[in-house]
């Protein structure tokens, strides 16, 4: 039977210690990325700024809104190019970290289900990936292999989470 | 160096606000691996890589609205939770910690550890088992455990965050910590890492 009720102030504080010990975690180097992001966009940001005022005194305010639609639709467009790219090499490291687990695990029934509606999903995934990328726009192609990441890393957590789940 | 202490100093904070990469990459050196840490122990999963990367452009483009008042560290962090927040309340997210949760036999409503609770082993081990039973705790809940507990948050605070109440706060915190408390300890849950 498990207990139910508060855990007491020195409960508390030792499970609080524990946590606050776990040690950090250091991501990838993401800073070349990262100021490649913020310099695409402030940069033009400034330009668009000038542009739109002057646009704005010339043109009125529907002909700034044309412009900056065009603007977002520009930068966009180069960001989900660049977005795809990492994405698909991240898609790639799961699969091979997948690829890694032994094919004979037996699972328990309920991370089973799991495991075959996350493969159902990245079917579906595929299946829309698989259409030619000019039917659709690239921020859609971006959101398709974001899900593509997402689903294949909930599968390689449910395969490598609690021993207790999985039995040979 | 937890992120509520990091600051820059005032020349290279000016250099940042100006948008200088040398600065910024400070900024970032300083601040990636905490904010990192926060961030995946929020959301556990490989959009932590994306999240950070999203809070520092955030947190870059409203730099020179920074006023300076609190350490930059703390600013930033308020900008990380806040993406975090904003991906787990994606419905993609929603459905998949459903999925998760239903798998281990538990929901939101009634966050029990799964039914054996994992083998326990001192120092690493016990690390190891402690980030599996956070990684289990439902995300709400999640989050609230790390927040108060590790980075500090009032009750008032993430009530305010999740446009609730403090009520809301001690509820979740008391599941998460009676959640923990099973996963971790033996059958009776008496035994939480020393």
């Amino acid at each position: 039977m498990k207990r139910r009720d508060p855990l007491t102030p020195d409960e508390s504080a030792r499970l609080q210690a524990a946590l606050a010990s776990l040690p950090p975690l250091a991501p990838p180097d993401g800073w070349p990325r990262l100021i490649a992001a913020y310099r695409t966009r402030p940069a033009s940001s400034a330009r668009l700024t000038i542009t739109g005022l002057a646009a704005a005194a010339a043109l009125g305010l529907i002909a700034l809104g044309f412009l900056l639609r065009d603007f977002d639709s520009g930068y966009n467009e180069r960001v989900a190019v660049a977005e795809v790219e990492r994405l698909q090499l991240r898609s790639a490291e799961l699969e091979q970290s997948l690829a890694a687990f032994p094919e004979r695990r037996v699972v328990r029934a309920g991370s089973g289900f799991t495991a075959v509606t996350l493969q159902d999903h990245i079917l579906l995934v595929d299946e829309q990936l698989s259409e030619p990328a000019s039917a659709r726009p690239s921020s859609r192609t971006r959101e398709l292999w974001r899900e593509r990441v997402a689903l294949l890393d909930a599968l390689v957590g449910l395969r490598s989470s609690a021993p207790a789940e999985l039995t040979f | 160096v937890k992120l509520k202490d990091f600051d820059l100093p005032r020349a290279t904070l000016a250099a940042a606000r100006g948008g200088e990469a040398w600065a910024l990459e400070a900024f970032y050196r300083g601040c990636a691996t905490p904010a990192y840490s926060l961030i995946r122990r929020i959301v556990a999963g490989a959009a932590a890589e994306d999240l950070l990367h999203e809070a520092f452009i955030d947190a870059f483009r409203a730099l020179p609205a920074f006023d300076g008042r609190a350490p930059l560290g703390v600013w930033f962090r308020s900008i990380a939770v806040r993406r975090c927040l904003m991906h787990l309340r994606s419905p993609w997210q929603r459905s998949r910690a459903w999925l998760r949760e239903a798998s281990l036999g538990y929901t939101e409503d009634a966050p029990e550890g799964s039914a054996e609770p994992p083998a326990r082993q001192h120092d690493v081990g016990a690390r190891i088992d402690l980030e599996r039973a956070l990684a289990d705790l439902a995300p709400t809940t999640r989050m609230v455990v790390w927040l108060h507990d590790v980075e500090g948050y009032s009750h008032d605070e993430i009530g305010t965050l999740f446009s609730s109440t403090a009520s809301f706060s001690k509820s979740r915190l008391a599941r998460g910590h009676a959640s923990l408390r099973a996963s971790l300890g033996p059958a009776t849950g008496a035994e939480v890492p020393a």
